[in-house]
């Protein structure tokens, strides 16, 4: 099976302090991968590196090499738009823009330079329906999207990172501020677009990792403690520390 | 999480309680076998049901882990085992109960077999005895040496072949006795659903399904 991401000797300080420590791993194409560990362990941040957002912060510095497609991101002679297209994000709390659904979902083809309406009015469509919200939105498209319900509001945004086409969706905690039935929703999404995409997805929840994904790793104060497929994590965990983690004795 | 830790011991105390129920059946079956005792052998009966409804108690409760609790990995394998581990408990008693109804119909076992028979319920005890320890104590090492301890078994049985031909030989008793044989099969059996436990337990601190047989 082919990789999208791998990761050599990854680390990452914050100033002085150490926030990654000499990560090294590969992330399947197609599938989707799980990070799980307790708050501050560092798997934002780990995420925030595979489309270089950590960049905006001030005094973060990176070294080692986030190989996409044999080509290192880091490397100075890549195009960081580029890049974030092919690189999707979605965040914890739905972030709509204050407009329209279709303008929200057309906002970024818009900014590639794509201004043929009727390829807009494609790209918006096809988008809401790989996101599953096509078929409650399709008449109010002009309507603001800050009207959508939570649930809503994140499928919203996950077809806003559709319609940059992207390789790679990553996923920051996308349902800790949805109820069940909206979060159920999002996690069947996730395994119709992993058909499609690699996904990424950072979750505190055990039972949704078990769920959602393929692999899962295991972060423990800025070190990857464990990686495995999903089921071996969950059955059988090699490290002590995993399986505290998994059955919630940790600590 | 100590309130899974707690539910996983109330569990699996309730499987030892029910092994403790099943033993005494088995205690009441011998010197059942060696008397004859009718009453006895009546009660013996009666207890089966009590560790039935043993078996049912441990299903709910498991139930309950799972569905309350989401347990994973050794945790998950704790209930499942436990699952599987009533229900052999539940064949062995009913080995119990076969040995009271043979009893009932036929009267105690052939006096010339008596010792022997005697030997046999003692080293299937004994043999329960390690097993439930080892569940107790989550012991591996314990489970894997345990199906030696059926061996010691068949090969008593062999023996009980060897007496009955023998005394059929020398015409010291009719052939009513052949039906002795059936008897002790139970005990033979019951040794088998006894290593089931031993791979259960295995199972439940390895991830490895092993098989004795
Ligand atoms: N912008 C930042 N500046 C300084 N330290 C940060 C910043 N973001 C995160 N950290 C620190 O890096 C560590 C990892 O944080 P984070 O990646 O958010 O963890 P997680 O997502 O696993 O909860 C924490 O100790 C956190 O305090
Ligand atoms: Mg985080």
């Amino acid at each position: 099976m082919e990789n999208c991401f791998e990761i050599e000797n990854l680390n990452l300080y914050y100033g002085e302090k150490q926030a990654l420590k000499n990560l090294n791993l590969s992330i399947r194409k197609n599938c989707v991968t799980a990070l799980i560990g307790p708050s501050g362990c560092g798997k934002s941040t780990f995420l925030r590196c595979l489309n270089r957002m950590n960049d905006l912060i001030e005094g973060c510095r990176i070294e080692g090499k986030i190989m996409i497609q044999g080509v290192d991101i880091y490397d100075p002679k890549t195009n960081v738009v580029d890049l974030r297209t092919k690189v999707g994000m979605v965040f914890q709390r739905p972030n709509p823009f204050p407009m329209s659904i279709f303008e929200n979902v057309a906002y970024g083809p818009r900014c590639q330079g794509i201004k043929d309406r009727r390829i807009l009015k494609e790209i918006v469509e096809n988008s809401l329906k790989q996101a599953a919200l096509y078929e409650e939105v399709h008449d109010r498209l002009h309507e603001s999207a800050m009207g959508l319900s939570g649930g809503q509001q994140q499928r919203l945004c996950i077809a806003r990172a559709i319609a940059m086409e992207p390789e790679v969706i990553l996923m920051d905690e996308p349902t800790s501020a949805l109820d069940p039935i909206a979060t159920s929703k999002i996690e069947e999404l996730i395994e119709e677009l992993k058909k499609s995409y690699s996904i990424i997805i950072v979750t505190h929840s055990m039972q949704q990792a078990s769920r959602v994904s393929d692999d899962t790793a295991f972060f423990l104060l800025g070190e990857i403690v464990e990686m495995d497929t999903t089921r071996m994590i969950f059955n059988q965990p090699k490290d002590k520390r995993t399986e505290d983690y998994i059955t919630g004795r940790f600590g | 999480m100590v309130k899974l830790d707690e539910t996983l011991s109330l569990f699996q105390d309730l499987i030892q309680e029910m092994a403790r129920k099943v033993r005494s059946m088995h205690c009441l079956a011998m010197q059942i076998m060696e008397s004859g005792d009718k009453e006895k052998a009546l009660q013996l009966i009666q207890l089966d049901e009590f560790v039935n409804r043993y078996e049912e108690e441990i299903n709910d409760r498991a139930q309950d882990v799972l569905a309350l609790l989401s347990p994973v990995a050794t945790d998950l394998r704790i209930v499942i085992a436990g699952i599987k581990t009533a229900s052999d408990l539940e064949r062995i008693a009913d080995y119990a109960k076969n040995i009271a109804r043979y009893v009932i119909k036929n009267g105690p076992v052939a006096p010339c077999i008596r010792p022997i028979a005697q030997q046999i319920g003692e080293s299937f005890l004994a043999m329960f005895d390690h097993t439930i320890e080892a569940y107790q104590a989550r012991d591996v090492k314990k489970a894997f040496q345990i199906p030696e301890e059926d061996e010691v078994i068949n090969r008593l049985l062999e023996e009980v072949h060897a007496i009955l031909k023998e005394a059929l030989k020398n015409q010291k008793i009719d052939d009513s006795i052949i039906p002795t044989v059936g008897l002790l099969r139970n005990l033979e059996r019951a040794g088998d659903h006894t290593k089931n436990i031993c791979e259960h337990l295995i199972y439940q601190e390895k991830g490895q399904h092993i098989d004795f047989d």
